[in-house]
């Protein structure tokens, strides 16, 4: 049995016009018990940066208070809020640092960065349980449904998608992608992230 | 020709001279003595009827079982060595069984015939220095009535393995004046009605007792409810009717 | 469902998925673990030597030496009178001989109303090795019957020619074509036929029924079957089977206000799903790619002729006249 299998669950990331989207799954297991549906994976690390971690659901716990303290020491130590990229690469190397002796998740990165001529440019990135990163320019997934997630989001994707289609796209991607994973359901949860604001939705699914 | 007997009488697997096989035609002569059975099909489906020889009035006419079902959409009818026909209608109902589990399809009217008549054959039949199961040929005829895709259908097996497909069949010791009132009779869009009826009149014609509900048995084979053997009560009805 | 492709080795046996066990074949192993032990037994005439005990574990099937103390007792002796070094020999061996491998790629059917689309890619692989790029995994049967079969290579190829053969047989014991559910059937029984040596291949069988309905039936290895809309298999069978849940039975899409989904989608439709399907598995998969063929099914009278007239390089392989018709078509893939 792999170790993701353990608790189970799903993420997936997607990049739209000037707009990205993450979404996971809310189910919480024990092998094939279910524990939880509500079990949240995905995080805000700021307001325009969103963080997934599916994966063994303890070191999901633990991961997300050490980002949170790593992330409050780099906002205060460089007044300034972290980039999703550099963030990204915080993720990677505080993972690399337990190379022989890893944290099992597989983090998704979502965010939306700042250019230099005051808009913002979409940004997804997702890295194995050592931290190796993955900057794709489409969408990016993660987690026991990942095989699944792979082949619905390559038939369903298409570049430029407005924040409403983007929406429908990844949802129906996670949606259709967890049904045929035992280890992912029991509900959904969506957040688009726009230059103004981030919209999260919870959907209803498949309870069984 | 049964007056001369010759050494060619004994075997059942060797040829007379003049090319015959005298234990097979042997065979055929003792459906003759049968008790007389009657098949007709019609677009509607097909019916079987047999003579029921009560010899005693001791006897339970109802023992008497002349007309068996191989599949739900298939009957077969009798005359002859009627014990002979248990063990091809164990083979017919095994080959349809057979059939259903592994196409999931009813077995054709021809198909089963077929399999009966391969079957008819295997007298004298023996593996090496095995003794041969068989060891003389069928001493009975069969009338094979079903419904297949093909509409329904009537066929006559004898012991030759010989099977030809029939509108109207009639065997046993009454078959010839039968079958020739069959002939008169027997037209394109008979119902099925008219079929019970007339069954029972080619069998009232030849049988020496008054035919009643005891002494006659009726079957039919239709598409909606397949095979059936008509009860007491169903049979008086037809008796009636006639 | 979980992903029913694959099959790992565990000691000496096969695990299929999760349920199904199968014994190897052992003769080999027998020969090379009785010759040492023979060997020893003539050289070592006078000291006791306790029995290599071999035992055939039914439930496990698989084969366990104990080899007791006769090693260690034996091995020092040899040393001692400076014999020739045995400690190679000595060992109880296990050889094993794998009677199956898997070889990639994936296949794809989907039922229309009046038609049957059977789809694969024609990529045959072992590890990571090519081993070539035109594989056909799609046969047609007859004239309205199509199977695709995936998994192992020469299982499928065997298993494709011996239900050629039964359909022959029964052509010429039943005077008529076999029907698709007898067809189906029939698999099933051949498959069971094999249950503790099966044939290692997934089947779908595509094709017309009597009733003119298109369908689609899919099969596990040892002959558990069942008709349906639209099925994948194979080693992209994850990828895909979701997209075609959302996409053929629109699973997770709620219908306009006083709408309501298909039933059944039309040929062109269905013809780009699958083209769509193969893609984006040849994207993500890398046993997945090379070429694609697909067998389009028409019952008899079919409008959905008229829209094959069109399709590039569209051929027709019917054998008979007035029945349902066959056509293939045929697309190339990535070959990366």
């Amino acid at each position: 049995m792999s170790i993701m299998e353990y608790n189970g669950g799903s993420v997936v990331a997607m990049v739209g016009k000037d707009c990205v989207a993450i979404a996971s799954d809310l189910r919480l297991g024990n092998q094939a018990l279910g524990i939880s549906s509500n079990f949240q994976k995905i995080f805000p690390v700021t307001d325009r940066i969103y963080l997934g971690l599916p994966g063994l659901a303890t070191d999901v716990t633990t991961l997300r208070e050490r980002f949170r303290f790593r992330v409050n020491m780099y906002t205060i130590k460089e007044e300034r809020e972290i980039e999703p990229e550099t963030f990204a690469h915080l993720v990677s190397s505080t993972l690399y640092e337990h190379r022989f002796g890893p944290y099992f998740v597989e983090p998704v990165m979502a965010g939306l960065s700042k250019t230099p001529s005051g808009g913002v440019k979409p940004f997804i990135a997702a890295t194995d349980l050592i931290g190796c990163l993955n900057f794709a320019k489409d969408f990016v997934v993660a987690g026991t449904a990942s095989s699944k997630l792979f082949g619905v989001a390559e038939g369903l994707w298409e570049p430029d998608l407005e924040p409403e289609d983007l929406f429908e796209t990844i949802s129906q991607t996670l949606l259709n992608a967890v049904d045929r994973d035992a280890f992912s359901g029991w509900g959904c949860i969506v957040h688009v992230i726009t230059k103004d604001k981030v919209v999260t939705r919870t959907l209803k699914g498949r309870m069984d | 020709m049964f007056l001369t007997r010759s050494e060619y009488d004994r075997g059942v697997n060797t040829f007379s001279p003049e090319g015959r096989l005298f234990q097979v035609e042997y065979a055929i002569e003792a459906i003759k003595l049968g008790s007389t059975t009657v098949g007709i099909r019609t677009p509607e489906g097909v019916i079987l009827a047999v003579e029921k020889r009560v010899q005693s009035p001791l006897l339970e006419s109802s023992s008497i079982e002349k007309i068996m079902e191989i599949d739900s959409h298939l009957g077969c009818a009798m005359s002859g060595l009627t014990a002979d026909a248990r063990t091809m209608i164990d083979h017919a109902r095994v080959t349809a069984q057979n059939h259903s589990f592994t196409y999931d399809e009813k077995i054709k009217v021809e198909s089963v015939t077929q399999a009966v008549c391969d079957l008819a054959l295997r007298f004298g039949e023996s593996v090496h220095d095995e003794d041969a199961m068989m060891s003389r040929p069928f001493g009975v005829a069969l009338l094979i009535a079903g419904i297949d895709e093909l509409g329904p259908q009537l066929y006559h097996t004898d012991p030759s393995g010989t099977f030809v497909r029939y509108d109207a069949k009639a065997i046993g010791s009454g078959s010839e004046a039968a079958q020739s009132e069959l002939q008169d009779k027997w037209h394109k869009q008979m119902t099925l009605k008219e079929a019970q009826l007339l069954t029972l009149r080619v069998l009232k014609q030849v049988m020496e007792e008054k035919l009643d509900q005891h002494n006659v048995q009726l079957a039919q084979v239709t598409p909606n409810s397949g095979f059936e053997i008509l009860d007491e009560t169903k049979l008086k009805e037809v008796i009636e009717a006639m | 469902m979980s992903d029913r492709g694959k099959s790992s080795e565990k000691g000496g046996e096969l695990v299929f998925g999760e349920t199904i066990r199968v014994p190897t074949v052992r003769r080999a192993i027998h020969l090379s673990i009785t010759r040492p032990l023979s060997f020893l037994i003539l050289r070592f005439p006078l000291r006791p030597i306790y029995a290599q005990q071999y035992s055939f574990d039914p439930l496990s099937q698989s084969l366990f030496i104990i080899a007791s103390r006769l090693s260690s007792v034996n091995l020092a002796f040899a040393r001692s009178n400076s014999m020739p070094d045995m400690v190679s020999i000595a060992q109880p061996q296990q050889r094993q001989f794998n009677p199956y491998s898997e070889n990639g790629g994936t296949i794809l059917a989907i039922a229309g109303a009046d038609f049957s689309v059977i789809a694969g890619d024609t990529r045959q692989s072992e590890g990571y090795s090519i081993q070539t790029r035109y594989a056909p995994k799609v046969f047609r049967l007859t004239d309205k019957a199509v199977l695709a079969v995936n998994g192992f290579a020469a299982d499928g190829n065997m298993f494709v020619k011996k239900v050629r053969q039964r359909l022959e047989w029964y052509r010429h014991a039943h005077a008529k074509d076999m029907p698709l559910r007898a067809i189906a059937r029939l698999i099933q029984t051949m498959l069971y036929a094999r249950r503790f040596f099966p044939y290692y291949v997934y089947n779908i069988l595509g094709g017309i029924e009597d009733d003119g309905t298109g369908a689609v039936y899919s099969f596990d290895p040892v002959g558990s079957y069942e008709r349906e809309a639209c099925r994948a298999a194979g080693a992209a069978q994850s990828l895909v089977q979701p997209f075609l849940d959302n996409q053929i039975y629109f699973k997770n899409q709620t219908p306009a206000p006083g709408t309501s989904h298909p039933v059944h989608l039309p040929l062109s439709t269905v013809l780009s799903l699958v083209i769509d399907s193969f893609t984006s598995a040849t994207e993500r998969h890398i046993e997945v790619g090379d070429g694609l063929e697909m067998y389009v099914v028409l019952a008899k009278g079919s409008a959905s002729v008229q829209g094959l007239g069109n399709i590039r390089g569209i051929q027709e392989l019917t054998a008979t006249d007035d029945g349902e018709r066959v056509f293939v078509i045929r697309r190339e893939l990535k070959k990366d």
